[in-house]
């Protein structure tokens, strides 16, 4: 078994180098998919699989933690279609279709998209009728790295979503919401110090890595713990002033 | 202000976002309140509350099957905050969207009182 690399793009240089090593990783992405997912989990995917490849998709991709088998309570399923997105009809879990042409795929990568890159570097292809080949070997050919700046404006405009759901008082919505900004946060932290940002629940050691201690504190608190109101509204309040710039020094450089 | 005021707020201040956010929070709250009393099981789950939505009216308890609303909601929400795409809802649409709501809205507040 062939050892991952830290930021993935080994493995894909040599997966994208010609048609045998991408239908050889085809072959490999799907039998981990089987492998990891649990049973109701492996369902929806194979539905959702059918339906998309049936409605004429180009490619498509199980992403997220699922894909790195590091599954929380609060995952989503979360895939990757190349073509028009498919019915959830009958899907009794939650699920994330991120759903786009062929040509914005392209231009996502070249604008510096992470999640693109996610799925070319750390993701299962289930299908791929030619453009996450080609998208993995120009990613391969042109190195290049996701725009922090791109998942900073992402990251500011969740917390100020984040922030008045928190004054909204539901609680458990304001805790997903909290969840999708601290993740945006610390993927732009870990962008900005040259590090890939991993699957949500692998962020916290990633962060703690590069020295952002309480970000992780605080992700680990909304993905599986139990933070107050108050709690939430502290910690959106941290991402806003780091955001902002005026805590960058969590962000250790060299 | 209660949250579907709140969502209403956000529409006649043409923020899309935040009305999005809200009319999927209020409706959800509102949905989540009614099974509750009919043993529906909702358990955090977005796909949960849309599948207890259709059966409240499956049940005849509220007029309106929400389970699209909801759906079309979650996503939107998601591909406006994560995306950063614009919402192809005006606020018209999003007028007809509350309107939609507001009965198990009002219901939910009524077994909340």
């Amino acid at each position: 078994m062939r050892a991952l690399g830290a930021d993935g793009l080994d493995l894909l240089a040599l997966d994208c180098r010609d048609a045998v090593a991408w239908q050889a990783r085809l072959v490999r992405d799907r039998r981990r998919a089987r492998e990891i997912e649990p049973a109701e989990v492996e369902r929806a995917t194979r539905l959702l699989l059918e339906r998309a490849v049936a409605g004429g998709a180009e490619a498509v991709a199980l992403t997220g933690s699922t894909a790195c088998g590091r599954r929380t309570s609060a995952s989503d399923l979360d895939i990757h279609v190349v073509g028009a997105r498919p019915s959830l009809d009958g899907i009794e879990i939650d699920v994330d279709v991120y759903a786009t042409t062929s040509a914005v795929l392209f231009e996502r990568l070249r604008a510096g998209d992470d999640y693109v890159q996610w799925t070319l570097r750390f993701g299962c292809v289930l299908f791929d009728a030619g453009p996450f080949r080609a998208a993995a070997v120009e990613l391969v050919a042109s190195e290049i790295w996701p725009s922090p700046e791109r998942k900073l404006a992402q990251a500011g405009r969740l917390l100020d979503l984040a922030r008045i759901v928190v004054e909204s008082g539901d609680r458990d919505a304001a805790v997903e919401q909290a969840r999708g900004a601290m993740t945006t946060l610390a993927r732009w932290l870990l962008l900005a110090d040259g590090a890939f940002p991993r699957s949500r629940a692998e962020l916290p050691a990633q962060l703690r890595a590069i020295g952002a201690d309480d970000v992780a504190a605080i992700l680990e608190d909304c993905i599986d713990g139990n933070p107050s109101l108050d709690e939430l509204a502290a910690g959106l309040a941290l991402g806003r002033r780091l955001a902002a710039g005026v805590r960058g020094a969590l962000v250790r450089h060299g | 202000m209660s949250i579907y005021d709140r969502a209403l707020a956000a529409i006649d201040a043409g923020d899309v976002v935040v009305a999005i956010t809200f009319l999927h929070l209020a409706a959800e709250a509102a949905v989540v309140t009614l099974a509750e009393r009919e043993g529906i099981p909702t358990q955090k789950s977005h796909v949960k509350k849309a599948a207890a939505a259709h059966e409240l009216h499956e049940r005849h308890l509220v007029a309106d099957d929400l389970r699209p609303v909801l759906m079309m909601l979650n996503q939107a929400r998601k591909d406006a905050g994560y995306e950063g795409e614009d919402p192809e809802l005006d606020a018209q649409q999003l007028g007809e969207v509350a309107g939609r709501i507001a009965a198990v809205v009002s219901r939910a507040e009524e077994l909340a009182r």
